[in-house]
This record gives structure tokens, sequence and C-alpha cells, in this order.
């Protein structure tokens, strides 16, 4: 759960990035994974990986 | 409005080696989050499981697409492939919005059977997503026309 919550915010971060930054999708994509990667592991010991 | 529906002629589009990469990241990724869940758990592998691995090459290969189309037309199309990449993004956060319905079914049927749970998972999943997909173009055309009125010309906006 915690995972596809990160990737929701993971692809409206890159959304973001490729219409306001105007960032190729390459450098977007990859830029916000980090993005993911905080969010992922965020709600997991947010959550105490009950999720 | 127009249903979803499967068009075979984007597959004609890619190259093999498109697929290729496709299909070698996404089982990269299967295998990276199999090691992962054997090294630390199932909590942190299923964490895996959403990692936006093929998401990558796809929303390049769409951009790429995009950009070789328009060239072809004489223009540059950067502006454009990254448009339908952001398209292609925004349906990732729609569908993701469907995997997390997936998970919350499937977490909350498994222990009756893990074959009902499937099933049932699968068909919130589906109906999530289709749901999700109309609210996001109904709004959208609802702000459409209200944009247009406000502006007072049918026209602007579109393209």
């Amino acid at each position: 759960m915690a995972g596809a919550i990160a990737l929701a915010i993971y692809s409206a971060v890159v959304c973001h990035l490729l219409v306001r930054a105007k960032l190729r999708a390459v450098t977007a994509t990859l830029l916000s994974l980090v993005v993911w990667l905080i969010a992922a592991f965020g709600l997991l010991m947010f959550t105490g990986g009950q999720t | 409005m127009s249903p979803i529906r499967f068009s075979a002629s984007s597959l004609k589009e890619g190259r093999w080696y498109e697929y290729v990469i496709r299909f070698a990241l996404g089982g990269a990724a299967t295998v990276f989050t199999g090691l992962i869940s054997s090294r630390y758990g199932a909590f942190i592998g299923g964490l895996f499981l959403a990692l936006p691995a093929i998401f990558c090459a796809s929303a390049t290969l769409i951009e790429k697409h995009e950009i070789r189309r328009k060239r072809e037309a004489g223009l540059s199309g950067e502006r454009r492939g990254q448009m339908a990449a952001a398209v292609d993004s925004a349906g990732a956060a729609l569908g993701a919005i469907g995997m997390l319905t997936f998970a919350i079914v499937f977490s909350l049927t498994v222990e009756t059977s893990i074959a009902a749970a499937f099933i049932s998972a699968s068909f919130a999943w589906l109906l999530i997503s289709v749901a999700a997909w109309y609210v996001r173009r109904k709004t959208r055309s609802a702000r459409r026309v209200r944009t247009e009125q406000g502006s007072g010309s049918p026209m602007r906006g579109r393209g």
C-alpha cells in the first residue's frame, strides 16, 4: 500500500516536472525516483511497517 | 466521451529493441524485488513491487516517439514529446490508485482464499482504475468548458 501511494506521488511529480519545469522525460523520471524512495520509506516508517 | 479501446497501431510505432528494454527492465525489477524480499522480508519486498522501473523507460520512449513523429513533419517536437510523457505519468497516477485498491482488497480477503483474493482484488483494480479515468476525463471536460466560456472563445485552449 505504501508503494502504491508512493507511485501515485511519483507520477504526479513526474507530470509536474515535465509540464512546468519542462524537463526531458529521462531526467524527470530519474530525478523523481528520489521522491518515490522518500515517500515509500517515509510511509513505511510512519505506519510502522503495517502497510 | 470516447470509450476505452485497444489500439494495435501503437505497437507498430515501437522498435523491437524498445520492447526488449521494457521486458528486460520489468524482469530485472521482479528479480530485484524477489532478492529484496528474501533478504529483508515481505514488507520491504512488497514496497518494491511498486518501484517505477518500467515507467522510466516507457515515458522516455513515448517522448522519443512523439519527437520522431513531429520531426518527420518538419517540426522540433520536443515540447510535444514532454506533454505526451506527462499524459502517460498522469495515467500512471490513476493506475496507482487502482493498485492501492488492489492491495487493500487483497489484504482484506487473502485469509479466506488466495484465488478469491486475487480475483476480487483484480476486479477492484479494474473498477477503480476505469472510474478514476472517467472522473478525471469528466472534470477536465467541465474545466475546459468553463475556461472557454470565461474567455468567450470556443477555440481557446484546444490543441
